[in-house]
């Protein structure tokens, strides 16, 4: 099923498909996170198109279909990442209560709005404070 | 009269460079591109098909018929489809150019996952390679980014 001759790395037509920003959000809508987020340094479009709070949406909406839309990616240690929906009883501006059978109660204690891009600093009450991934802008 | 396949007429397709593929119409269906033109009645032999070289055309169909075999069972389809995208990159994105074209969302879900699969955990400097993309970040940027960014790339 190959073509034949030898395969070169770049193809016409994968350039006019990352052209393509409906193709090329199909593409990435089916990447895990941490693939999205080393590719926003990839170009100004891409990172546009990744940190687009509708895409955000439309991925979580893909990957965890069952679970509330918002939520937080923890990354516990630098060893794994975890998905934490919000608990939409517990929260406001700057403290949200979070539940998970797996881990602790987390309460954010400082919410620090760092850039326009979704990425936000928050404190655990927890000795485990660092830094988590909010992959949810729009509910902050 | 019947419309099951052993009787289903012929659908004549004309790619972009001239080639003319001659499709049963329960097969060519599959493309709702096709299936809109069949269904008004603008189905006039061949039907053009201008962005859909003659090589990615046969691809195509060759999915859909497999995809139209009623007697094909889901672990059959599966295992066939793993197959089937065991190709050359070009031509898996001729391929997702002319699902998005033709409108075939199986055959675009499964691509699109196998393109995902190949480019996933690669540094961004394979991926401005292989879709040729300028890095149009300063380096300040760019390594500001990094930073944000840096637990994804342990």
């Amino acid at each position: 099923m190959t073509s034949a001759g030898k395969r070169s790395l770049h193809s016409p037509a994968a350039e006019t498909v990352a052209g393509n920003g409906d193709l090329l959000s199909e593409i990435l809508l089916r990447l895990p996170v941490r693939s999205l987020m080393r590719f926003e340094s990839v170009s100004k479009k891409w990172l546009s198109l990744i940190s687009d709070p509708h895409f955000a949406q439309d991925h979580t909406r893909r990957h965890n279909p069952n679970s509330d839309s918002s939520g937080l990616l923890l990354n516990h240690n630098y060893a794994g990442i975890q998905f934490i929906p919000f608990n939409q009883n517990g929260g406001d501006e700057s403290r949200v209560r979070l539940s998970n059978p797996d881990c602790p109660v987390i309460f954010i204690h400082e919410v620090n709005e760092e850039s326009s891009t979704n990425r936000i600093d928050i404190y655990s009450s927890e000795t485990r404070s660092g830094r988590y991934v909010l992959w949810k802008p729009g509910l902050l | 009269m019947s419309l099951s396949p052993s009787t289903s007429k012929m659908l004549s397709l004309k790619s972009s460079d001239g080639k003319v593929l001659e499709v049963e119409e329960h097969v060519a269906v599959l493309c709702e591109t096709i299936k809109s033109l069949v269904e008004d009645g603008c189905a006039d032999s061949p039907i053009p098909l201008a962005n859909v070289d003659g090589a990615t055309l046969g691809n195509v169909m060759e999915w859909c018929k497999k995809h139209a075999d009623q007697k094909a069972s889901a672990d059959d389809l599966e295992d066939w489809d793993a197959e089937f995208v065991e190709r050359d990159q070009g031509e898996l994105y001729h391929l997702i150019m002319a699902a998005n074209y033709l409108n075939i969302k199986g055959l675009l879900d499964l691509i699109c996952q196998k393109v995902a699969d190949m480019i996933k955990g690669k540094h961004p400097e394979k991926i401005r390679e292989i879709f040729n993309i300028e890095n149009d970040f300063t380096p300040e940027q760019q390594e500001q980014i990094r930073k944000d960014n840096s637990w994804a790339f342990e």
